[in-house]
């Protein structure tokens, strides 16, 4: 087993946050910048890794029939289009929810640690068995969240979960920022979420309608259109997970002129 | 409260959400992490007052025990004001206090040598 | 009323070479009896052709009590019409165990009323017919045919035992990926026009899809 394999798995508690979509476009730049990746569908129940990527039809074999010992571990490997650095493992039948245990999770990523530098597993919503099924196999972890209170909650839990099962480093990604809501004051800012849940920040993704274009095409943004606000982020967020120092600006502070003026002067406290 | 809560009174509209947003979650998250309800958290408030109230008169009234929480950690925090010590106890407390100051000196002087 | 109410058993006859449906009519043109109770023995016979014996009982003034048979397939469509009938398993012959057999293997579909959605799974041992769609991310897997009144999107696995002839048909054939036997095929890219049902097999070792001719 190659030992310096890093194992993230990225989860978020609360649904629809972005994590299969951060963790397709992070498989993407990841490949580009020539890691032999993999990407492991860990949501038996909903799966959608495979749409996003565009592979759905080119699936025959799944992580159930590995487990199963009906087919090698490459058989059911595939391969992505353009970056054949880049592979995904599918996730099985919803059934499988029924049988899988920490163990089997564990076993696959072993397989997976031998092959690939980089195995990101796309956990399923909540902290049930799939969560923790999935968190027993990883090593490090990325939470997903929006600058909303329900979705901030849910990662506060699912930092706990994963603090008191030594789960090291754990780094946060906020999704879906709208820089301009965040400078009047109608959202939850950067640094109030980095402070509630007192996360290290790996990065922070832009409200993008491109994401839905992509979403609809099979194509993640990051694999052609790196001119797009979140295909750069999702750039710079493998970036840092390479350790390439990268700053972060919050954008929110970036406004600037007159209107940031006036709105600095509208925030100060006079009692 | 800002100038813009200010301006908003007065022209009613909305204040802005994400300060309300913050104190909601900042509540909320303090109690989701340290899973204690408010009858325990004062049941525990009374007891440490009296065993605290053994050896030193305290301002039973002023007294409050609150959590904390910050960086994910969670602290309990307890702000007892102490009106007059009870004089007898207090010296067995500062002996016992002595006596343990002397044996770490001691512990330190031989690491040092 | 009548003064003779006594029940009589009337057989039919189960070989191939007898129609059954004369010899029915003479039996009960010589009957006595207004209540009978008939044996069908081993005869496969299907709703229709109970219907028709009810009308020739009416013709002759009797009224068919219970039916016995040997063939569950006859007891299904009896009491699917609403009669009494006895399974008889003591006369249960070799001879018709072996047609059941073959009636299983050959003609007799498992049959799914409805949709089948993402994450769903329906397999047969035989053929498989589905009176509905089936969506994105489900699987319909037969080791006969595929046959789907409706939209095939999601997966469909025909000849899942090996058998190189199976078929998939389908009144909308837009699958994500189709399997016969242990060939695999994405879906087509293009639209298939509408309102033509197509089916899919086998072509000199490639998955082949074509206009339906007939299921």
């Amino acid at each position: 087993m190659a030992t310096d394999t890093r194992v993230i798995l990225i989860c978020s508690g609360k649904g629809g946050v972005g994590k299969t979509t951060l963790t397709a476009n992070l498989g993407i730049s990841l490949a580009r910048q020539g890691e032999t990746t993999a990407v492991l569908d860990a949501d038996f129940g909903l799966r959608n890794l495979d749409l996003l990527l565009g592979l759905e039809n080119r699936i025959v074999y799944t992580a159930q029939e590995v487990l199963e010992e009906e087919c090698r571990l490459d058989q059911a490997l595939v391969k992505h289009k353009q970056e054949s650095n880049l592979s995904l493992l599918p996730a099985g039948n919803p059934r499988m929810l029924d049988w899988i245990k920490p163990d089997d999770m564990k076993r696959i990523v072993e397989m997976l640690s031998d092959q690939f530098k980089y195995v990101l597993i796309d956990c399923p919503a909540g902290v049930e068995d799939g969560f923790k099924n999935a968190m027993h196999a990883s090593k490090e972890a990325i939470v997903v969240t929006n600058p909303e209170v329900s979705a901030v909650r849910d990662a506060d839990r699912v930092i706990g979960l994963l603090n008191t099962n030594g789960i090291k480093p754990v780094q946060l990604v906020l999704n879906r920022v709208r820089p301009k809501m965040m400078a009047n004051q109608e959202m939850l800012s950067i640094d109030d979420v980095k402070d509630i849940l007192a996360l290290p920040l790996l990065g922070l993704v832009l409200e993008d309608e491109q994401v839905i274009v992509s979403t609809n095409r099979g194509e993640p943004l990051t694999l052609n259109s790196t001119n797009s606000p979140a295909a750069k982020c999702y750039l710079n967020i493998a970036r840092r997970l390479q350790g390439e120092e990268i700053a972060l600006i919050d954008p929110a502070k970036e406004i600037a002129g007159f209107g940031a003026k006036f709105r600095r002067l509208m925030q100060t406290k006079i009692f | 409260m800002t100038l813009r809560d200010i301006i908003y009174k007065l022209l009613r509209r909305q204040p802005a959400s994400a300060s309300t947003a913050r104190e909601r979650l900042q509540l909320v998250l303090a109690h989701d992490r340290s899973d204690l309800s408010t009858d325990l958290l004062d049941q525990m408030r009374k007891e440490i007052l009296e065993v605290v109230a053994k050896y030193v008169e305290i301002d039973m009234d002023e007294g409050a025990v609150s959590l904390e929480t910050e960086d994910r950690m969670t602290a309990l925090v307890a702000n007892l004001p102490i009106k007059r010590t009870l004089n007898g106890q207090i010296k067995l407390l500062e002996t016992a206090k002595e006596k343990k100051e002397k044996s770490e000196n001691l512990e330190g002087g031989l690491t040092n040598s | 009323m009548d003064s003779i109410k006594k029940k009589r058993i009337i057989e039919l006859e189960d070989n191939n070479y007898c129609d059954w449906k004369s010899s029915l009519n003479n039996k009960l043109k010589i009957n006595q009896s207004n209540y009978i109770e008939l044996n069908c023995k081993s005869l496969y016979l299907s709703c229709k052709d109970i219907s028709s014996i009810i009308k020739i009982s009416k013709r002759w003034n009797t009224e068919i009590i219970t039916f016995i048979s040997t063939c569950p397939e006859t007891i299904v469509s009896t009491r699917a019409l609403g009669y009494r009938s006895e399974i008889n398993v003591k006369t249960l012959s070799n001879n018709s165990i072996e047609k059941k057999h073959k009636i299983s293997s050959n003609s007799q579909p498992i049959f799914h009323n409805g949709t089948i959605r993402s994450g769903e799974l329906i397999e047969s041992h035989g053929d498989l017919l589905i009176l509905g769609d089936v969506n994105p991310g489900a699987l319909v897997r037969a080791t006969g045919n595929v046959m789907v009144f409706g939209r095939l999107l999601g997966i469909a696995h025909a000849g899942s035992q090996g058998d190189q002839n199976a078929k998939i048909s389908a009144l909308q054939l837009r699958p994500v990926q189709l399997r016969i036997a242990n060939k695999v095929a994405r879906g087509p890219e293009e639209k298939p026009q509408r309102g033509l049902a197509e089916q899919a097999k086998i072509e000199s070792e490639n998955i082949v899809i074509s206009l339906l001719e007939s299921l």
